[in-house]
């Protein structure tokens, strides 16, 4: 055999192993006691057909959870798991959070909750999470996280001293008590709050913000209300 | 019009199918994801958010297909042209530079969705963007034999 006719069988060898590894592992992961009961869920979005993973978890999400809206009659669920200083969590906060509210939970078809996930990697996030839970103390939860989430790319980069004005100036424009945000975001009260958040994420196994928790089923990553519409009709049998 | 390629032709030809052949493993991995018959393990954020996101998705089809197809095309055109350095009428070095030439540019858009509207980097469409980038620049090493 010359080294061409052998480099090509080494290879097409590898190739054929490597494909049935990443098969044969997709498969045992996909009929594994884990996962069950995990779902797919296709639905429609601008045309194109979606596919969302829901991975089923039995902690409760809810539990201890701060930001509750909606009706407790509500016959779903849902608890979003975010960090003030991702990227993808803004992308929900501006741009699909609006809608998601007037149309499931303003309806009357879920109670959704917020939870802190503040990223290690991100050096501002739990600064964030003080900013909105002070502002919640004074009964302004929503106004201070719709603008952290749209002043995101203005207060990320910033120095712990910078991001501290700049979270003072958003209780001005949002109506606070500065002095009293001020020397409540300063403090740590609300730390034990958001670290309770996070462990609540940790427990449903939470890999990447943001984390939707829908009746039972983990689904990670920006979906739009289409896709919400979609994973509600499959986990409530309808 | 047959021509046997010299041996450093040949050598890089052998780089082009490996990474041929890694950046079609990573794009089956991706698929499957995208058909839901996988999870996706990631040693970073950012791969589900990307692979759930509306921009997964080219007419209706997983991008990750593409990717599969495209990396196979350049396995099997490289290890034919171990043999001979033309394909039909076109020379084999002219035929790789193309499609990974293409396969580069298509990146472009794709990774500039992942950094500027979706916010999230996938690490398994990274390590896709270098297989790419590594087929096309041991071509273009091969370009120089």
């Amino acid at each position: 055999m010359d080294s061409k006719t052998m480099f090509v069988t080494g290879l097409l060898a590898v190739g054929v192993i490597g494909a049935g590894l990443i098969v044969f592992s997709a498969m045992r992961s996909g009929s594994s006691t884990v996962d069950s009961a995990a779902r797919t869920v296709q639905y429609t979005f601008q045309g194109q057909t979606m596919t969302a993973n829901l991975t089923p978890t039995k902690a409760d999400p809810l539990e201890g959870a701060r930001f509750i809206s909606g009706s407790k009659d509500a016959p779903v669920t849902i608890v979003e798991f975010a960090d003030y200083q991702c990227p993808a969590c803004s992308v929900f906060a501006n741009d699909i959070e609006g809608s998601f509210q007037s149309t499931l939970v303003e309806g009357g078809k879920v109670r959704y909750a917020y939870r802190d996930y503040p990223l290690p990697n991100h050096a501002n996030a739990m600064q964030a999470a003080r900013a909105a839970a002070c502002a919640n103390d004074q009964g302004k939860f929503q106004a201070m996280h719709q603008i952290l989430y749209r002043g995101q790319s203005q207060w990320s980069n910033s120095s712990s001293d910078q991001v501290l004005l700049q979270f003072k100036d958003y209780a001005g424009q949002t109506g606070l008590d500065v002095g009293q945000f001020d020397s409540c975001q300063r403090s740590s009260q609300h730390d034990q709050d958001i670290l309770s958040d996070r462990d609540a994420g940790n427990r449903v196994g939470l890999e990447a913000t943001p984390t939707f928790v829908i009746n039972g089923f983990r689904v990670a990553g920006i979906l739009p209300v289409e896709g919400f519409q979609a994973i509600i009709n499959q986990v409530t049998g309808k | 019009m047959t021509s046997v390629p010299p041996a450093r032709l040949l050598t890089t030809r052998m780089f082009v199918a490996v990474f041929g052949l890694a950046g079609g493993l990573v794009a089956l991995y991706l698929l499957l994801y995208s058909l839901g018959l996988s999870p996706l393990l990631c040693p970073t954020t950012g791969c589900e958010t990307v692979q759930s996101s509306p921009y997964s998705k080219l007419f209706n089809l997983p991008v990750s297909l593409y990717g599969l197809a495209w990396f196979g095309l350049i396995t099997v055109v490289s290890l034919l042209g171990m043999w001979s350095d033309w394909i039909g009428n076109l020379k084999t070095q002219t035929v790789l530079i193309a499609l990974t030439a293409l396969g580069l540019i298509a990146y472009v858009p794709l990774t500039a969705i992942e950094l500027f509207v979706i916010h999230a980097v996938c690490f398994w469409c990274v390590v896709s963007s270098l297989m790419m980038l590594g087929a096309f620049l041991a071509t273009l090493f091969g370009r120089s034999a």
